[in-house]
């Protein structure tokens, strides 16, 4: 039942943000190809430009069907580019999986070490360089820090390349992962010290729990108490954080992207903004509200399967 | 040892450094050494030194004074934003978490509406729409950071609602408003106060965000934001150009953070989990 | 936890090692040999040569495809290249098809891959730039009118195939610019005759280029990274010296010129930052090369708004002798432009280097307006943001302008909104570019009926004197009907004229035989070389 009204719900708030969505792209004045002054574009030619887009028809309709064609699968085709939002998409998914994954899996892995470590030794002075560290990396612009690291990593010292993906007619993977070593270096740093704090917490409040003091009276020694008690029992609020962040995975870092010319999505949702490039931020926002969305249910399934009391509550 | 108890060391610092910053900002006009519009385009990109201890940017302008004149702005902004963050979800919370039933499910579904989005491009998508004046940006920024707050303040009225103290306020005949008044609203005051202190650094950085990528407040008013961005043609060779208004950005919302990290402890509340 | 700990160390040294690897090895280890890597802010939109709106395209397109006339990259003369001649007589010109020119795909070009191309370009579903110079031709208007077809089918009753390699084309007036408008390139007839001409933009040609004329064909483009273009065989001028041509997108100035310090670029077209120049040219490892560019930029005035003052002559001549352009080249574009009083650029031949204008005195900007009536004048000025030249411009606009009693209050704007601030008239000045035609025409901007006369300039001795200049076609006579037009158009002052950039370019010094032209950095691209002895 309580899954079947958070099923409701949220294709009530995606409905809400599809309607917000089209609307706030809407009112905003000019396309792609409204007169430019430096441009010498004959006005019939654009409004010629525009009927063939469908541009010029009244807002309701083009809602309504703008609607039904994404129900059967068509996000309609950028202004910009003259081809289907979802190929555009499609090419530089991959792109941004492979720095947003790679950053998702290295950030996590350190986070769960040293937040382990920090709780273990709660208050030592490691714990407080770690509290401090994640508080700092967490007020980090990171574009700041991509500027200061392209300063001193590829102009200083030509150690990194500052933009792509890869060396033209290169593209081997050691290329790529020199490629990647600054936008990374960003990433990890942000989730990394937003990761810490919660894991940190969550060790924590397991390690005060009963059932952890009756394993340290048996005997248990640090690592089996480790293994066996704590991680498997403070999985479940960090797994629902990694969850949290799965849309992110999908949306890119657009900092990172965007400092760094990365082909990837994030970079092509800031540019495609700028340039009123309707169809594509539509279907952006809303493949993006969808991932957030289905994020949060999960996260709230994944509650429900730690604490069955909430089944009542809700 | 005292002072590292339950988060008064964070607290302290925090709060050092934001009224350290928040007087630069309030008294640049006396501490700023030049104008900040002031150009002198024979002077550019010309590294610290005394007379300009931040160096200058590409017309010549002093960047000391920039920077300060620029954390007038994004405290500013920080705090109207925060307010209006924080205004506009204690009442949507309130309401909801008081009245309860049809009211509380419009009001949360409207809430989870915004919270979907980014924060980062809902406010792009926003102030595209709008010229970027400074109270646009404010109005944009507070205007989507509240959904946090909202579940925040309605979450805590919920579990009051069940305390024992309010229902016997309730049986006393006190009315709705009354309760909300005078027994919900003080005791929600502590983990809202929290969040409202995280709400300021948020609402800086993203106005540093769309002055970075070029959406924001536009120059000649110097932003953070508007100020890096400019840098960016310039990292060969003036460090100094992203550097210090970058450093100021960092700085303040490291203070903030701080804060509102020490505030948390003291209260042992726990970190909420949903960003933005 | 301990046990796992030096394994995940490993993982993540061994990560580190992979990124730091490719660092030491040899540069071109591993790349393709004979390359050239060229950088560019932004991605094409687009590989179709009729629908180019945008710089980046109008680059790739340049390498990507052969037009049908050049300009000299001096004198801005009509030169051949696809046409290989060409003979007038009164309206009717016969064009010649150079003789080996080929598809990439080995099919001929023939006289009715140009017919065709005019009348996609013709055709009512046209959406592209390149219609205003065509529609001098006879028939054309009544095309664009009355074709009923989606496709460009049937003939326009001006354009004539004569054989496979002739074509006749008449014009129903006499247009003096004709020739040097015909820099536009082809599209092959075999692979478009049967696609609607409304989804042309959107065919899959547009984006895969399967067949093209040009020195490079398009072997890969890899969206928002490169786009890769491999030397074409069968080009009529000769196969190409360098094999690859990789065209980089970087959309940071500072982060080409970084790549280019180390290596990684061999040329940076159009945009290289002024302030950087002097370094550059220190550096023996990299060559500038500088050229007049065919844009430059200019102060619009807005005085449709009634009551405004910016409709006395007096407050527009203030305004203009605010601003010392000389001091603007000199400081903000270090010397890499022409200060400029009038609507034509120093290398059109019909340029005036007399023209009479009003040079900058402050005292005198402030006479004048003290004798229009005015103490003080407050304008709002709209920039748009991310151009910093223009900015600074504004800037010091702004501080100068002060002193003469104008305050001027500055609106940086994005992109769009700057636009529909020019929309709606939403503006007293503005900061805008304009490109200019390699013909010295000034009809599309200052005459009373075109289209391209946004800010309502009228003056009937000026349609006429250019009417008659688009008639005649001897160059000196042209010449001195411009001289007199520009005059009359500088004395009204419609908009302040401020400079023309020059393109600068820098290039590794192994680039040899580059010779860039005022709007195509490929103009000879296929004479370029790489001196591999260096």
């Amino acid at each position: 039942m309580y899954i079947l009204r958070r099923f409701l719900q949220t294709s009530f708030v995606l409905f809400g943000v599809s309607v917000v969505t089209f609307l706030m792209l809407h009112v905003a004045p000019g396309h792609p190809l409204q007169s430019n002054p430096e441009m010498r574009l004959d006005p019939t030619a654009v409004e010629r430009w525009l009927q063939l887009r469908q541009l010029d028809r009244p807002l309701f309709g083009r809602y309504i069907s703008w609607l039904s064609r994404l129900f059967r699968g068509d996000f309609g085709v950028s202004l910009l580019y003259n081809r289907p939002v979802t190929e555009l998409m499609a090419e530089r998914l991959p792109s941004t999986l492979l720095l947003t994954v790679t950053a998702f899996v290295i950030s996590l892995l350190l986070a769960v070490i040293i937040g382990t470590y920090a709780a273990r030794y709660q208050d030592s002075a490691c714990d407080r360089v770690v509290n401090i560290m994640s508080i700092a990396g967490n007020s980090l612009p990171g574009f700041w820090l991509g500027i200061l690291l392209v300063i001193v990593f590829s102009y200083k010292n030509q150690l990194f390349p500052a933009a792509g993906m890869r060396t033209p007619g290169d593209g081997s993977p050691a290329d790529i992962a020199r490629h990647m070593f600054l936008p990374l270096s960003v990433m990890v740093f942000a989730n990394f010290s937003y990761y810490v704090r919660y894991v940190r917490g969550a060790v924590l409040a397991v390690l005060k729990q009963d059932f952890v003091r009756a394993a340290k009276s048996r005997g248990l020694n640090d690592r089996q108490l480790l293994f066996r008690h704590v991680l498997p029992n403070a999985a479940i609020p960090v797994v629902t954080i990694a969850a949290l962040s799965l849309p992110m995975l999908f949306t890119g870092a657009m900092t990172a992207e965007y400092v760094f010319a990365w082909p990837g999505i994030g970079r092509f949702i800031v540019s495609s903004l700028l340039a009123r490039d309707y169809p594509v931020v539509m279907t952006v926002n809303l493949y993006t509200a969808c991932l957030v969305a289905l994020a949060n249910l999960l996260a709230d399934l994944l509650y429900l399967l730690i604490d069955p009391r909430l089944r009542v509550k809700r | 040892m005292l002072l590292f108890e339950r988060g008064t060391l964070e607290l302290w610092t925090g709060l050092v450094i934001i009224i350290l910053l928040g007087a630069a900002a309030l008294f640049a006009p006396f501490l700023s050494t030049h104008a900040p519009f002031r150009t002198n385009p024979e002077n550019w990109l010309c590294p610290p030194c005394k007379e300009h201890l931040f160096g200058t940017d590409r017309l010549g302008r002093d960047l000391f004074s920039r920077v300060l004149y620029g954390g007038r702005f994004s405290m500013a902004v920080g705090c109207l934003s925060m307010l209006l963050s924080v205004g506009i979800g204690l009442c949507a919370g309130l309401i909801a978490g008081s009245y309860g039933g049809i009211v509380d499910e419009t009001v949360m579904r409207l809430t989870d509406i915004v919270l979907v989005f980014p924060t980062m491009l809902l406010v792009l998508s926003l102030i595209a729409l709008f010229e970027p004046e400074p109270w646009m940006v404010v109005l944009v920024i507070g205007g989507t950071g509240w959904p946090g707050i909202a579940r925040l303040v309605r979450g805590e009225v919920l579990q009051l609602k069940e305390a024992e103290f309010v229902s016997s306020a309730r049986m006393l005949g006190a009315g709705r408003f009354r309760i909300i008044r005078y027994h919900l609203l003080p005791n929600a005051v502590a983990p809202v106060l929290v969040a409202a202190t995280l709400c300021v650094p948020a609402a800086i950085m993203m106005e540093a965000g769309l002055g970075y990528f070029g959406v924001g407040v536009q120059p000649p008013v110097p932003t953070w934001g508007n100020m890096l961005r400019e840098a960016q043609l310039y990292l060969r060779h003036a460090w100094w150009y992203a550097f210090f208004p970058g450093l100021f950005l960092f700085l303040t919302v490291f203070g903030f953070q701080l804060t509102g990290e020490g505030l948390r402890k003291k209260w042992g509340l726990s970190p909420s989990v949903r960003r933005g | 936890m301990r046990r796992y700990l030096p394994l995940i160390v490993a993982t993540l040294a061994f990560l580190l090692f992979l990124s730091v690897h490719g660092t030491f090895q040899d540069r071109t280890g591993g790349e393709v040999r004979n390359a050239l890597h060229v950088a560019a802010l932004t991605d094409p939109l687009t590989m179709n040569p009729v629908f180019l709106r945008d710089a980046a395209s109008e680059e790739v397109s340049t390498l990507l495809h052969a037009s049908l006339i050049v300009t000299n990259p001096s004198t801005l003369d009509p030169e051949p290249r696809l046409f290989a001649n060409w003979q007038q007589d009164n309206l009717t010109y016969i064009f010649t098809l150079h003789e080996d020119a080929v598809w990439s795909d080995g099919r001929p070009i023939t006289s009715e891959d140009i017919a065709f191309t005019m009348r996609v370009v013709c055709h009512p579903d046209y959406t592209g730039l390149l219609y205003l110079p065509l529609s001098y031709i006879e028939g054309a208007e009544e095309y664009k009118k009355l074709h009923s077809s989606k496709f460009a089918d049937r003939n326009i009753s001006g354009i004539r195939a004569i054989d496979k390699k002739t074509l006749q084309v008449t014009l129903k007036e006499s247009y003096a610019p004709f020739l040097s408008m015909l820099s536009f390139a082809p599209l092959p007839a075999h692979v478009l005759a049967h696609v609607e001409v409304g989804q042309m933009e959107t065919h899959m040609y547009s984006r895969e280029l399967p067949v093209s004329s040009g020195p490079y064909v398009l072997a890969e483009w890899k969206r928002a990274e490169y786009v890769h273009a491999k030397a074409n065989p069968a080009y009529f001028l000769g196969k190409p010296n360098i094999d690859n041509i990789y065209y980089r997108i970087i959309p940071n100035a500072e982060v080409q010129l970084i790549e280019l310090l180390a290596g990684k670029l061999d040329l940076i077209p159009t945009a290289v930052k002024v302030e950087d120049i002097a370094e550059l040219q220190k550096n023996p490892e990299i060559k500038i090369y500088t050229n007049p560019r065919l844009v430059y930029d200019y102060i619009a005035i807005n005085t449709n708004q009634e009551k405004t003052p910016l409709r006395d002559l007096q407050v527009r001549q203030a305004l203009s002798m605010i601003l010392d352009r000389e001091e603007v080249v000199e400081n903000i574009l270090l010397g890499y432009a022409d200060p400029l009083y009038g609507p034509l650029l120093p290398i059109h031949f019909a340029y005036d280097y007399l023209l009479e204008t009003e040079r900058e005195d402050e005292a005198d900007a402030r006479r004048r307006l003290v004798s229009a009536g005015y103490s003080s004048l407050e304008f709002d000025m709209i920039i748009n943001a991310g151009n910093p030249v223009r900015e600074n411009v504004a800037v010091l606009l702004q501080e100068k302008a002060a002193k003469a009693g104008i305050a001027i209050n500055l609106h940086f704007l994005d992109w769009e909104a700057f636009l529909a601030a020019l929309r709606d008239g939403d503006y007293d000045l503005a900061i805008l570019g304009r490109g200019a035609e390699a013909d010295p025409d000034l009809s599309y901007h200052w005459h009373s009926e075109s289209r391209g006369n946004i800010y309502g300039y009228k003056n009937g001795e000026v349609d006429e004197l250019l009417a008659k200049a688009n008639s005649i076609s001897d160059k000196a006579a042209r010449a001195e009907i411009y001289r007199r037009v520009q005059q009359m158009i500088v004395n009204e002052i419609p908009v302040i004229w401020l400079y023309a950039r020059k393109a600068v370019h820098a290039a590794s010094s192994d680039l040899l035989n580059f010779l860039p032209h005022p709007s195509s950095v490929f103009y000879n691209v296929h004479e370029w070389d790489l001196d591999d002895g260096g």
